[in-house]
C-alpha cells in the first residue's frame, strides 16, 4: 500500500515537472501570443472576481454571483524560487495589469491577496491564525507570449472543497465601509484585520484592542452560523472599528441582545451605532443575519429598521435596536411616516459622531441627542418626533413643570405621575411632587416603571423642605457608583429594567400636612445608565 | 526510509479506519465578555441539540433539541435539518407555535444512520415576534462515521479542509494559495 502511493508520489513529481517544462497553462483562464521572450519586458492583464452568495430575509437563497474583487493585491511570482517580480492592486472594477522581466528560471504566476497595499483603503483578510488567501492563476511561461490575459475568480469553494470566496466577500464589505467613512471625513480609515476562516468558532466580533474582526466560519458551507457572507453582520463590526478611530466607545462590551430594552446605555449607543453604520453604507433598512445553510436548512435573524408594528419591540435609549432606528430614521431619504419629517442627514451625524461624542464622558444616545444641538443642527421638533417614536424621551418635565418645591404639581394617594430626569440645560433635573399625608398612617413612596436609563433617588421633605428620609434603589445599598471600572471591577452593573435602579421609602407621618417628594438622579448612578431617563412616581397606602 | 515500516504503520492506521465520534463541533454564540470584545447581536433564543446512542452504520439514535426564548415568542418555528443518510424513523421532526419567555420547549426524534459519512445534523429555531423582527438561533453537531485514510462513502456536504492547497511564506508572513477558477 505504502509503496503504491510512493511509486504515485514520483509519478505525480514527474507529471508535474513536465507540465513545469513545457510550461502549459493548463486551463481556460489564460491566454497568450507565441514568442521566446526571456528577459524582455512582458504584460499581463487580467481581472478577478468573486463568488458571492446571495440571500433575503429566509437565508441564503441558493444562488451565487461574481463580483470583483476590489483593490486587491496583485503579485506576479516567479514559479522557481517564489521571487515577486512585480506588484500592483485591482482596481474598483477587479482589473489589473502589471509589466515584469523574468531573467530566472522561466514560468510565473499571478497571486491576488486578501489584502491591500491600496493608500486609499487599509483592509486585510486572514485566517485566524494570520495566514493570509491567495489565488493564484495557472502557470505562465514567457516563452509562449508577449502578453497575457489572466482571467480569475475565488469561488465560494472550489473543486478541493477549500473555501475561498468568503475571505474575498469579506474584504469586499470591509472596503465598502472604508470608502463610506473616508467619503465623510477625508481620512482613510486605521487598518483593519479581518479573521476567518469554514468552521472557526470563536464567534463574530471586534476586538479594540487589536483593531481584529473575528468572523464565525459555521459547521461545514451549508450548517452551523456563518457570517462571512452577512454583509451586515461584517460591516456592524467595522462599525465598531470605525467607533474607536473616530469617535469614542465606552461600551463595556459583552454578549447582548436586539430585544433587549435594558441593556447598559452605553453598550446600546455602540451597538446601535454599529448597527446602523453598517446598514447605512448597504444603503438597506434590513439587517440580516443568516443561519444554515442553502434551503431547505436556511434561515436568518432579521431587524427591519424601517418596520414599526404594532406594540414594537425596540424601545428606549437603552435598546441597541432602537438606537438604530433612530439613526436611521435621521439617515434615510425616506419622510414619508408620521414621526419621520427628518432624512438625508448623515453629514450631521457624522459631525456629531465624529466631533461632540469624542468629549462626552461616557457615551450614549443622550450625549448624541445634546450633540445635535449643541452643534448646531436645529428640527428640534423633527427630532423629538423620531426619538418620540422609540419612546426615547428627551422631554423636560411631561406633566408639567415641577422643579421647584412650589408644589405645582400634586399627587394624589394611588395615582402615579410619569416625569423624566430630562432637561436641555446643563444643570440636573430635580422633581418635587407635593401630596398631603395623614398622621397615623403609613405611606408607601416610590419611583417605579423606569426606563431609558433612569436611577432615581427619592427624598421626602417636611413643608419647610427639610430632608425626613431618603432612599436609592430600594432594598439594595451596593454603591454601584464604580461597577464593571478598575476601582470594582468585579462589581456587574445593574441593568436598566424597570425596577433595579428604582427608589422606595415608607413614611408614617407624625402629623398631617403637606408634605414634598424630591426625585433626582442618584449620586451613586452606575455608568451604565443615563443621566436622563423616565419613571413615574406614585404614593401608596401602605 | 524503509518502504516495509511506512507501509505496516499505513495498514495499522487503516485498521483504525472507522471510528465513532462525536465532535460535537458547535458554534458559540457566546463570548467573554471583555471590554474590549464588541460581538454581534445575538437572537433571544438558546438552542440546544444533542444526541444519545451510539452512532454507527445502521443504528438508531435519539436526537433532541431543547429550545427556550429569552422573550416572549408569539410564534416561533422549530426543526431538525437532518442531512442526507439520516433517516428520521419516529418523533417530532418540527413544530410551530407559542412560548412563554423562559419557557422550554423539547423536540425528539429518532433517527437511522445509514451510510458511512460524516453527518453534520441542525436544529433550528426561528422565533417571528412581529413583522420585520424575527430571531433565528442554531445548533449543529457532527457525527463522523467515515472511514479515515480510506475511501469516503456518500459524503455530501462541504466541510472546511484542514490542510491547505498550498501554504508558503511572504515577508515572514504565511499564505495559503488556491487555484483561482475560470
Amino acid at each position: 500500500m505504502a509503496k503504491t502511493g510512493y511509486k504515485n508520489l514520483l509519478t505525480l513529481v514527474a507529471s508535474t515537472l513536465i507540465i513545469g517544462v513545457q510550461g502549459c497553462s493548463d486551463g481556460g483562464n489564460t491566454s497568450g501570443n507565441s514568442t521566446n521572450n526571456k528577459g524582455s519586458t512582458l504584460a499581463i492583464t487580467g481581472t478577478v472576481q468573486y463568488e458571492d452568495r446571495e440571500y433575503n430575509q429566509s437565508g441564503f437563497t441558493g444562488q451565487k454571483n461574481l463580483k470583483p474583487v476590489r483593490f486587491a493585491d496583485v503579485e506576479l511570482v516567479r514559479n522557481s524560487d517564489g521571487t515577486v517580480l512585480g506588484s500592483t492592486t485591482t482596481n474598483a472594477s477587479g482589473s489589473f495589469s502589471i509589466s515584469f522581466s523574468n531573467t530566472g528560471a522561466p514560468g510565473v504566476y499571478i497571486r491576488i491577496l486578501s489584502r491591500t497595499n491600496d493608500p486609499l483603503v487599509n483592509v486585510e483578510v486572514a485566517k485566524p491564525s494570520g495566514t493570509l488567501y491567495g489565488v493564484v492563476s495557472n502557470t505562465l511561461v514567457e516563452s509562449t507570449a508577449t502578453s497575457f490575459t489572466v482571467s480569475l475568480t475565488a469561488p465560494m469553494v472550489n473543486a478541493s472543497n477549500e473555501a475561498i470566496g468568503g475571505a474575498f466577500h469579506i474584504m469586499d464589505l470591509l472596503v465598502s465601509g472604508s470608502e463610506f467613512a473616508r467619503a465623510l471625513t477625508g481620512t482613510v480609515p486605521d487598518l483593519v484585520k479581518a479573521r476567518w476562516e469554514l468552521g472557526s468558532t470563536s464567534g463574530t466580533y471586534y476586538n479594540s484592542g487589536t483593531d481584529e474582526i473575528y468572523i464565525l466560519g459555521g459547521n461545514g458551507i451549508q450548517q452551523g452560523d456563518h457570517d462571512e457572507y452577512d454583509d451586515s453582520v461584517i460591516l456592524h463590526e467595522y462599525g465598531h472599528h470605525v467607533a474607536k478611530h473616530f469617535s469614542k466607545d465606552d461600551s463595556p462590551g459583552g454578549t447582548h441582545f436586539l430585544s433587549d430594552n435594558a441593556q447598559d446605555i452605553r453598550l446600546a449607543w455602540s451597538e446601535g451605532w454599529a448597527t446602523f453604520f453598517g446598514e447605512a453604507v448597504l444603503n438597506n433598512a434590513v439587517y440580516i443575519d443568516t443561519v444554515g445553510g442553502d434551503p431547505p436548512g436556511n434561515s436568518a435573524s432579521v431587524i427591519d429598521l424601517e418596520t414599526r408594528g404594532n406594540g414594537s419591540s425596540l424601545i428606549y435609549t437603552t435598546n441597541e435596536g432602537a438606537v438604530a432606528t433612530v439613526l436611521w430614521d435621521i439617515f434615510d431619504q425616506s419622510i414619508d411616516e408620521s414621526f419621520d419629517a427628518i432624512g438625508d442627514k448623515i453629514t450631521q451625524i457624522w459631525d456629531i459622531f465624529d466631533n461632540a461624542l469624542v468629549t462626552a464622558t461616557s457615551v450614549d444616545m443622550e450625549d448624541f441627542w445634546d450633540g445635535w444641538f449643541t452643534r448646531g443642527h436645529g428640527l428640534e421638533t423633527e427630532m423629538r418626533n423620531v426619538t418620540t417614536d422609540r419612546q426615547m424621551e428627551f422631554t423636560p418635565d411631561p406633566s408639567g413643570s415641577n422643579s421647584t418645591a412650589s408644589c405645582s404639581t400634586t399627587v394624589t394617594i394611588d395615582n402615579s405621575i410619569h416625569e423624566t430626569l430630562y432637561t436641555s440645560t446643563t444643570s440636573s433635573d430635580t422633581d418635587y411632587f407635593c401630596v398631603v399625608l395623614s398622621q397615623g398612617t403609613s405611606y408607601t413612596l416610590q419611583t417605579l416603571n423606569l426606563s431609558n436609563g433612569a436611577d432615581t433617588y427619592l427624598e421626602l421633605l417636611d413643608a419647610q423642605l427639610n430632608v425626613l428620609t431618603s432612599n436609592d434603589n430600594g432594598t439594595d445599598s451596593t454603591d454601584y457608583s464604580q461597577c464593571q471600572t478598575t476601582s470594582a471591577p468585579g462589581l456587574t452593573c445593574p441593568s436598566n429594567s424597570s425596577t433595579a435602579l428604582a427608589s422606595r421609602l415608607t413614611f408614617a407621618p407624625s402629623s398631617t400636612g403637606q408634605y414634598v417628594a424630591r426625585v433626582t438622579r442618584s449620586s451613586r448612578a452606575p455608568q451604565s445608565a443615563g443621566r436622563y431617563g423616565s419613571y413615574n412616581f406614585r404614593v401608596t397606602t401602605p | 526510509m524503509n518502504l516495509k515500516i511506512i507501509s505496516r504503520i499505513a495498514f495499522h492506521l487503516s485498521l483504525a479506519m472507522i471510528f465513532v465520534v462525536l465532535s460535537g463541533c458547535r458554534n458559540s454564540h457566546t463570548q467573554v465578555a471583555e471590554a474590549d470584545q464588541a460581538p454581534k447581536p445575538q437572537s433571544p433564543v438558546e438552542v440546544k441539540l444533542s444526541l444519545q446512542g451510539t452512532p454507527s452504520v445502521g443504528e438508531i439514535v435519539r436526537l433532541t433539541l431543547e429550545v427556550k426564548p429569552l422573550i416572549e415568542a408569539p410564534l416561533i418555528r422549530i426543526a431538525f435539518i437532518l442531512p442526507e443518510g439520516l433517516e428520521a424513523i419516529s418523533g417530532e421532526p418540527s413544530w410551530a407555535g407559542t412560548l412563554a419567555q423562559g419557557e422550554m420547549k423539547t423536540v425528539e426524534i429518532t433517527a437511522r444512520l445509514t451510510i458511512e459519512k460524516q453527518y453534520i445534523v441542525q436544529g433550528m429555531a426561528t422565533l417571528e415576534q412581529q413583522p420585520g423582527r424575527t430571531y433565528t438561533a442554531v445548533d449543529s453537531l457532527t457525527i463522523n462515521l467515515q472511514r479515515q485514510g480510506g475511501t469516503v462513502v456518500g459524503v455530501d456536504q462541504v466541510q472546511a479542509k484542514s490542510t491547505p492547497a498550498v501554504k508558503k511564506s511572504r515577508d515572514n508572513r504565511d499564505l495559503i494559495e488556491f487555484k483561482g477558477e475560470d
